[in-house]
This record gives structure tokens, C-alpha cells and sequence, in this order.
């Protein structure tokens, strides 16, 4: 066996390569190629035809970082992601544990608990903006207030987040139902033995085990966060007064509003750099934090 | 003791149900809006169920745009994207966790920066490409770039990961090669975790709407978030016909969602703990 | 399993790349089949005015369409119309191009520059043209014309305009709308004081507004920008520093009474439940009100105030444009501008009036019975017309580089302004500032040659 196992490694392996083909031949069309396009071309005066005018190296990059708009833009990035993904992460984990044990109503909140992510961003976008209008709308109506959610410049990055928060929980909850209910039976049996309550066993069985699916999700979201766009779009369009512009809603208004490649081109590079660090810290975390069975 | 616990039990699904129903409640007032009169939709008695019930909303979806017809594309475009997601998908994270080669950890880095590249800015590079493979106003021209999801080969590599790997080796001595392998054993008891990537990109793929937008010029071939957009007034905020374009919408993925969702739950990593 | 799934998604591929053949197969045979030139119209209208575009394009297709063998298909585009545009600039792929698009005066510079724009210019007025650019209301064609030539044909537009409750504003012992905005101010104080109004006037001041108070300014219209906005050369800077100042002077009146709104959350159905006495609004939005409104209350819509006593007041048109593109076929551009005649026509220009209300571009639509019934069942539907009617031809807006910057500077100033976040030097200097910003953000990125 052991002769076995050196001759494989010696032996270069197509068949791995074959597996990966289908895959890598549409990222590679549609999103390796483009984006280093992009990135090529963030180098460059660009017109608002797309038309390459003029070599600047990395002057754009300088340009758009001294560009108030676009730091407001990163902090406002940053502070969605901290209080987006954390909460959805947290009530997905809460929700599972209430769904967890099947009960006889459970085929109907389990789907209700999800039912967020089957809505299309710019639908939901479109009944929050109903529900948020000032003084007309419901939520203003039944609380009494008088908040102009969407156009206080106070409130409106956090009125915002509560819809992204409320369309990631669903998807979340269905990841962290599957994991809570995998967890084994003998290591529930042996916490029961040990006299552990309800919390004690959500904090040290519960939580633990289920930190793989925890990361995957946690992954995936600060990358979409990051990206968020069509949400703040419909809502608020950047607005009031830049407090809910995002990097996407800056690249987008830049390419889509003013036909400023030059300015949209490296604002995606950096927005893609910052994403990497953001993803890599989360790898760092898996390597201590994440237990796999 | 027992009597106890049915106690809690009732206690924790009316609970259950209460929180269902505040997740639920800005749905339910887009339906109840969907059949509600112009004038009665924002005033300063907040109506939360329509005062005078009406189905004009609904005839104005159905017959202002071909919205059936928009479904249609919808359903099928959503259909072969996830479908695609899933093998194409299981193909990848298989030869990432299965597999030990040259290049492996760049490639899966490399799979996973598409996550992070943000799609918006690729799309009119990504309609040139189109163009140039004679593809734009056709469903495969739409699909094309929903083909495969890094997403989701990093989360089928998560779960293939914890697949006992004496399993395979075990099937390898056996003589079993690969494809049957990949075939027979880790598909089938991978269903679980299939059905969740099969839903959230039929999901996802379904409520797509700036890419089928840019690459089809044809009315007939416009997808359900165009036609709801059609509904739609920009300047004034007639609500009514939106929210009953939006609640067609709905249906299809919920459907979808309710007939598999009972077969993630039971269990999604469950195939992976069993030896 | 496996062997299903691929079996199922092979089979999927066929039905999808048949049912795509198809499709293509039977424009084209109806394209060329039985002499029937097809044409296509580039569109980003939804909601009413979508349904009504269609109404014109079945009543084209019906009547003079069948007789000269024109068929235009209508499609609908994410508004505003541009990405769809650029994309296929990019290409340059005529395969894929409209023969007509509408457009909104923002992009115009999109289009202005494009070698396959086919000027209006060349058609109008020339043999066999059935338009004359005297049937059309004068500042909507020069809104459209540049260095003196026709550039793209006006379509859908609209003014800015102050729809006001009469009941409310009898109660503050008004009887007419104010003329002037220091008279408006006056009357914002009487309403606050005597009725039970949460504000006296809504106004949210974007770019429109702001452009509507200053080019109303003079005898005869202000020009925002040099180069006539624009219209003889690029617009490269301000051109109206002194009617930016007068009009933030008069309008710090308006905000010291403290009965001013300065948002825009659901403007149609707060003046329509009689929340505010008074609201800046477009023109278009008059049907929707009169349905939401219902036997209420009694209401008008006037003219904007203007910022000195003897400006000349009025509005300006705001909308959208047809443009004609090149597609390397003959048959196609003469189509093109019978099916733009068409949309231009009394007609034509009469069916906005049914449900929605742009203004007809065309003068003589007056003339028609549609416009007629429709003003006889809602007089105030006439008002748009009269008041752009009567404005000279160089009150129109400006072609102002990066205006989706200008008017997000404009738009948050005048926001902190209306709620005293900031004093009227404070909001001079911003904008200014703002602007100029925004203008140095273009050029460096667009560099005149």
C-alpha cells in the first residue's frame, strides 16, 4: 500500500483537473477575464464612452482615496457589515434553537422563519419603503413616531440594515436548523448526565458544533454585505446626505450616474482588496475557532 | 412530568408562532396591500387590512404585461441555473476535498475571490463576451454567467470535508473508481445538503434581475423582476399593482421552498456524521 | 440519480437553445417574409405611462404602420435607459441596437457624441415630413437642440408646478396661489397660524426645482450653465452665481416660517389627505392626485412662484426625448422617423392626457377630441400646457455635466437648509463648492479634446 501511494504521487493527476474544467472555464469567461480587465483598465483616464484616453498608473487610486464621499462610502460599508452580519448570525442561531426539537406546528414557523430568503431584494426593498414612509407609512402609524426613517439622515443606514438583517436571518436560519438538529445524540446524552441547562448546553454543546456551518455563512455574508446594493438603491439611493453610501451604490452611481469609469473602476479593486482582508480574518478565525468533527 | 411538558411545549409553540408571524408581517401587509384601492394604501387612519377589498390590482399585473409569460421564463432559466450549480458545483468541491494536486490551494483561493469581485462591474464586459458568442436575447445568454456559484462549491467542500475519508479510501481498495464513487456514495448521501444549494439558487436565480435585463431585448423573453419593475410608477407611489405583481412572484419560489424544505431539515450534515 | 440529473439538464439545454431558435427565427421571417419593415423602440416607461406607450405603438402598428408596412416592436429598459445603451455602444453590434430609444435629457451627451445618432434636424420639416418643429412647443424644441440643430425629438415632458388646497387656503383668508416666493413666505405664515396643516408647503429641492427657480429668473429665462446650458458647446461651469444667490435669499423666507417640508416621503398622498396646504410637484402627478383626492377637498395647480416680481416665470419642459440610431439600413431609418412623426403627432401626443399627463408636444393636439374630453372631465389638465406655452424658448434646463452628482449635493444642501441644519451662506458655499467639485470629478475623467 504504501509503494501505492508514492507511485499516485508521482504520477502527475489529470483527473482532478477534469473535475474542476466546467467550473473554472465560466469563472474564468465571466469573472477572472473581466475582472482583470477592470483592473488593467483602473490604471487609465477612462471616458464615459469606456474609451481608454490616458496611462495614469496609480493616480485614480489616489484620486478616489482623497475622494470624501468614497471614505465615507468605506466607513459606512464597514459599519453595515458589523451590524448586519453578526445579528442575522446570532438570530439564525436563536431561531434554530426554538425550531429545534420538531413539534406539531413546527412544518409551519420552520417555513415562516425562512421564508425571507425566497424575497427578491428589490421586492422586499419595495414593501419596506411602503412600511417606512413618514408619517403615512405603518411602522410610523402603529408606533406613533413620526421618523422619517428613510430620509433622516439619523436613522436611515440602520433602517436599512434592519431589512438586510430580516432577509439574511431566513437564510441563515435554515443553515443553523440542519446543524443544530445534526448535532449527535450522545453528546447531548452526556451534558444531560453532566446536569447542564438549557443555556449551558446552547453555549458549550450547541455552538461549538456548529461552527462550521457558523463560518460558511459568516464567509459568504461579509462578502455580500460588502456588495450590498440593490437594497440601498431602491431605499435610499445613498441618501440622505451620503449616510447610507455604500462602496457598491458609490461604484454604481459613479459608472451608472456620471459615467466615471475612471473613479469606478479602482473603487471595485479596492472594494475587492477590502473584501479579501475581511474574508481572510475570517480564515484566520477558522483555524481557532471552528471545530470540525 | 409529562403533563409539564406539554405545557412548555404550547408555551414554546405559541411563541414560535408569534415570532413567525412578525417575520412574516411585512409579506402579509404586501398582500394585504396588493388588494387595497389607491387612496386607501397610505393615509392617516393606517389601514392594515384593505377597507374595501379590491382585485383591480391584480387584473392590472395580468393584463398589463405578459406576466405568465414572464414566470415561464423565469421558471425555466431558474431551473437550469440551479440545476447546473448543483452537478457543476459537486463536480468542483469533489475534486477539492477528494483530491490532493498541484495548485489545489490556489485554485480554491482563486474559486473563492469570484465570491468577492463584486458582479455589478463585470456585467457590460460580460455582455461584450455574450455578444461575441451570439448569445444575447437567448436563455442561454441569461444563464451563462449563473452557471456555476463559488458559493457553492465552498459549501459543498465544507460538507464533503467532514465525509469520512476512510469511506473512500476503503471504496478506492475496492477497486471503485471515482466517478462511480462520486456517483453512487457521496451524492446520494449528500442529498440533503443538494436540496439546500438546489433551492437557494433557484431562489437566488429567480430574483436575478439586472443581467437578464442587459442581455435580452425581447419583451417575450423578460424575466418576473423586469415584469414587476413594469408595474411599477417611478415618479408617483402607486403601490397597489406592484404588490400584486410581487405576490405572484412569490408563489412559484414558495412553493419551491415549501415542497424541499422539510427534506434539508431533516438534516443537512446528517450524511456526513454516519460511518 | 446522477445519470437523471444529467439527463435532465441536457434535455433542458435542448428545449432552451430550440425555444431560443424559434424565437429568432420568427422576427426575422417576419421582418423580411412579406416586405414588412420591423423596427424597434428602446423604452424605459413602467406604470401608466408604460400602458399608454403601448396604446400609441398598437395605434401606429394599426393605422399607418399597416399602410406603409412599418412594424415597431416597443421594449422596456431599466430606466433610465442608459445601460441598455452603453452596452450596445460597446458592442457596436447593429444586430442588437433599437432604431429609436427614448431618452432623458441627462444622457443626451450619450447619445450627442455617438456616430450612429441620426439628428432629428435632417428629417424635420423636409420632403414629405408631416412635422414641422412649429407644431411643437417652442422650449421643448430648444431643450433638444444643439448648435442650432435638432438633436433628438421631445416626447414625453412635464413641468414644474405648485398644486395648492384652495379650502385650506381660504381658511387662511387666501383666495389665489402666490405669485412671488416672498408672497408664498407670507402666506406659509397665515396657513400655520389659522389651519390645522402639519406643514404649510412640501418642497423637496433637487436639481429640478432648483433649476426650474433659477431659469424662471429675468426677463427672459437664466441660462444655469455657459454655452446656453450647454446647447452651443460644452457646458463647463455656472453661469448663474447671482440667481443662485436671490433665490436662496427668498427661499430663507420660506424656511423661517417654519411650516416647510423639506422631504419627500409620500408627497401625492399627504397634500391629498390635506397634511400640507401646498406642494411642489411635477405636472404629471395631476390625474393621480385628482384620484387620490376624490371630493375632498377643492385644489388647484399654478405656476411656481417666482423669485423677483418681474421674472418671467412659467416652467420649463422636463422628460424625455426620442433619438433615431443608425442600424445600416435604409429601410429602417425612414421607418424610424415615420414612426417618431407618428409619436409626435396631435394624436399621439393627445393619449397622454388619458390616465397621465405629460404634455402634448405638439400644439395642435388641443384640437383633438381626446384632449378636449379629457379636459373637460379635469380642467386642470390644461394647465401644464399653458404654462409652458407661454414661456420663451430660452427657459429650458441645462445639459449639466455629472448631474447625478450636482444633484445629490443640491438635493442634501437644500435639505439641511429647509430643517435650519444650515443658513443660507452656509448653503451658498456648499453648493458651490459641491458643484464645482463635481464639474473638476467629470472633466478629469472626460477630457475636452
Amino acid at each position: 500500500m504504501k509503494l501505492n501511494k508514492r507511485r499516485t504521487k508521482r504520477r502527475f493527476q489529470i483527473q482532478p483537473y477534469l473535475w474542476l474544467l466546467p467550473a473554472m472555464i465560466v469563472f474564468t469567461v465571466f469573472t477572472f477575464i473581466p475582472f482583470v480587465q477592470t483592473i488593467y483598465r483602473s490604471l487609465f483616464i477612462v471616458n464615459s464612452m469606456g474609451e481608454i484616453k490616458k496611462f495614469v498608473g496609480f493616480e485614480n487610486y489616489l484620486f478616489i482615496l482623497q475622494d470624501e464621499k468614497f471614505r465615507i462610502a468605506v466607513k459606512n460599508t464597514l459599519l453595515f457589515m458589523v451590524l448586519t452580519v453578526p445579528t442575522s448570525k446570532i438570530l439564525g442561531f436563536l431561531l434554530a434553537m426554538l425550531a429545534n426539537k420538531k413539534r406539531r406546528f413546527s412544518a409551519f414557523y420552520e417555513t415562516s422563519f425562512a421564508l425571507p430568503m425566497a424575497m427578491a431584494t428589490s421586492v422586499i426593498a419595495m414593501i419596506f419603503q411602503l412600511l417606512y414612509v413618514s408619517p403615512l407609512g405603518m411602522i410610523n402609524g402603529l408606533t406613533g413616531l413620526k421618523i422619517g426613517w428613510l430620509t433622516d439622515s439619523r436613522y436611515a443606514l440602520f433602517a436599512v440594515a434592519v431589512v438586510q438583517i430580516w432577509l439574511s436571518t431566513g437564510y441563515a436560519f435554515v443553515f443553523m436548523l440542519s446543524a443544530v438538529r445534526a448535532v449527535p445524540k450522545e453528546v447531548l446524552e452526556s451534558a444531560d448526565i453532566d446536569g447542564a441547562g438549557t443555556w449551558r448546553k446552547m453555549i458549550s454543546v450547541y455552538l461549538p458544533l456548529t461552527t462550521p456551518t457558523l463560518f460558511y455563512l459568516i464567509v459568504t455574508d461579509l462578502a455580500y454585505s460588502m456588495m450590498v446594493m440593490g437594497l440601498v438603491n431602491v431605499l435610499t439611493a445613498g441618501g440622505p446626505n451620503n449616510s447610507t453610501l455604500t462602496l457598491m451604490q458609490y461604484i454604481y452611481q459613479q459608472f451608472a450616474g456620471a459615467g466615471n469609469y475612471t473613479n469606478a473602476n479602482p473603487a471595485a479593486v479596492l472594494t475587492f482588496l477590502m473584501t479579501l482582508v475581511c474574508t481572510l480574518l475570517a480564515f484566520a478565525w477558522e483555524k481557532k475557532g471552528v471545530h470540525y468533527q | 412530568m409529562r403533563k409539564k411538558d406539554t405545557l412548555t411545549d404550547l408555551c414554546m409553540q405559541a411563541f414560535c408562532i408569534l415570532c413567525a408571524l412578525m417575520i412574516l408581517a411585512p409579506i402579509l401587509y404586501a398582500v394585504s396591500v396588493s388588494f387595497m384601492r389607491p387612496g386607501d394604501i397610505l393615509t392617516t387612519s393606517h389601514h392594515i387590512l384593505p377597507p374595501e377589498p379590491t382585485l383591480e390590482n391584480y387584473i392590472r399585473a395580468l393584463t398589463a404585461t405578459p406576466i405568465m409569460r414572464y414566470m415561464f421564463n423565469s421558471f425555466l432559466i431558474a431551473l437550469v441555473c440551479s440545476l447546473s450549480r448543483v452537478l457543476v458545483g459537486a463536480c468542483a468541491a469533489f475534486a477539492f476535498s477528494f483530491y490532493d494536486f498541484k495548485g489545489k490551494k490556489l485554485l480554491f483561493l482563486m474559486t473563492l475571490t469570484t465570491i468577492m469581485i463584486p458582479p455589478d462591474v463585470l456585467v457590460v464586459q460580460n455582455y461584450v463576451t455574450v455578444s461575441k458568442m451570439h448569445l444575447l436575447n437567448t436563455y442561454m445568454g441569461i444563464c451563462s454567467i449563473f452557471l456555476v456559484s463559488a458559493n457553492n462549491i465552498f459549501m459543498l467542500r465544507q460538507n464533503f470535508l467532514s465525509f469520512s475519508r476512510s469511506l473512500y479510501e476503503a471504496a478506492k481498495l475496492d477497486g471503485t473508481s471515482d466517478l462511480t464513487f462520486f456517483r453512487r456514495i457521496l451524492l446520494p448521501t449528500s442529498k440533503p445538503v443538494l436540496f439546500t444549494i438546489f433551492i437557494s439558487s433557484f431562489v437566488n436565480v429567480w430574483n436575478q434581475y439586472v443581467w437578464p435585463m442587459l442581455v435580452v431585448n425581447k419583451t417575450e423573453m423578460r424575466t418576473i423582476q423586469v415584469g414587476i419593475t413594469m408595474l411599477k410608477d417611478r415618479e408617483s407611489s402607486a403601490f397597489g399593482p406592484v404588490m400584486a405583481g410581487t405576490v405572484l412572484a412569490l408563489i412559484p419560489t414558495v412553493v419551491v421552498f415549501v415542497v424541499f424544505l422539510k427534506k434539508i431539515v431533516s438534516g443537512m450534515m446528517s450524511g456526513a456524521i454516519k460511518e | 440519480m446522477f445519470r437523471k440529473l444529467v439527463a435532465l439538464i441536457l434535455t433542458l439545454i435542448l428545449v432552451v437553445s430550440l425555444a431560443a431558435c424559434a424565437g429568432t427565427g420568427s422576427t426575422d421571417a417576419a421582418g423580411t417574409g412579406d416586405g414588412v419593415t420591423e423596427i424597434t423602440f428602446w423604452h424605459s416607461m413602467d406604470g401608466i405611462p408604460g400602458s399608454l406607450v403601448q396604446k400609441q405603438l398598437d395605434a401606429f402598428n394599426a393605422g399607418i404602420g399597416a399602410e406603409k408596412k412599418i412594424h415597431v416592436t416597443g421594449v422596456f429598459q431599466d430606466w433610465p435607459g442608459t445601460d441598455a445603451l452603453t452596452a450596445a455602444i460597446s458592442t457596436d453590434d447593429a444586430e442588437n441596437m433599437p432604431d429609436v430609444i427614448q431618452l432623458y435629457s441627462e444622457n443626451v451627451d450619450l447619445v450627442a457624441d455617438w456616430k450612429r445618432t441620426e439628428w432629428v434636424e435632417d428629417y424635420i420639416g423636409g420632403q414629405g415630413s408631416a412635422i414641422t418643429k412649429e407644431d411643437l412647443v417652442p422650449n421643448a424644441v430648444s431643450a433638444y437642440t444643439l448648435n442650432g440643430r435638432l438633436l433628438g425629438a421631445p416626447y414625453a415632458i412635464s413641468t414644474l408646478a405648485l398644486y395648492y388646497n384652495k379650502d385650506l387656503l381660504a381658511q387662511a383668508g387666501y383666495d389665489a396661489p402666490p405669485a412671488t416666493i416672498a408672497e408664498m413666505a407670507e402666506m406659509m405664515t397665515a396657513i400655520k397660524e389659522k389651519t390645522q396643516a402639519a406643514y404649510a408647503l412640501n418642497a423637496r429641492i433637487t436639481q429640478f426645482e432648483f433649476e426650474s427657480f433659477i431659469a424662471t429668473q429675468g426677463k427672459n429665462g437664466t441660462y444655469f450653465g455657459n454655452n446656453e446650458s450647454g446647447r452651443s458647446g460644452k457646458m463647463t461651469e455656472l453661469a448663474c452665481e447671482n440667481e443662485i444667490d436671490a433665490f436662496l435669499t427668498q427661499w430663507d423666507k420660506v424656511v423661517k416660517t417654519g411650516a416647510l417640508k423639506p422631504t419627500k416621503d409620500s408627497m401625492n398622498e399627504e397634500f391629498a389627505q390635506g397634511l400640507n396646504a401646498m406642494a411642489l410637484m411635477s405636472t404629471s402627478q395631476i390625474p393621480t392626485v385628482t384620484e387620490l383626492v376624490g371630493d375632498s377637498f377643492e385644489w388647484g395647480v399654478a405656476p411656481i412662484p417666482t423669485v423677483n416680481a418681474d421674472d418671467v416665470g412659467g416652467g420649463f419642459p422636463s422628460g424625455s426625448a426620442l433619438f433615431m440610431i443608425d442600424r445600416d439600413d435604409e429601410a429602417k431609418r425612414l421607418a424610424a422617423w415615420e414612426f417618431v412623426q407618428y409619436m409626435l403627432s396631435a394624436q399621439a401626443q393627445s393619449m397622454w392626457l388619458d390616465g397621465y399627463c405629460y404634455v402634448p408636444v405638439n400644439v395642435n393636439a388641443a384640437q383633438t377630441e381626446e384632449y378636449k374630453t379629457a379636459v373637460q372631465n379635469n380642467p386642470l389638465l390644461a394647465v401644464p400646457s399653458e404654462i409652458l406655452q407661454t414661456v420663451p424658448n430660452t427657459v429650458v434646463a441645462s445639459f449639466c455635466p455629472n448631474s447625478s452628482e450636482v444633484g445629490g449635493v443640491i438635493k442634501d444642501k437644500m435639505i439641511e437648509f429647509g430643517n435650519g441644519s444650515l443658513t443660507k451662506e452656509e448653503t451658498f458655499d456648499a453648493i458651490m463648492n459641491g458643484i464645482a467639485s463635481a464639474f473638476e470629478n467629470y472633466f478629469r475623467a472626460n477630457p475636452i479634446d
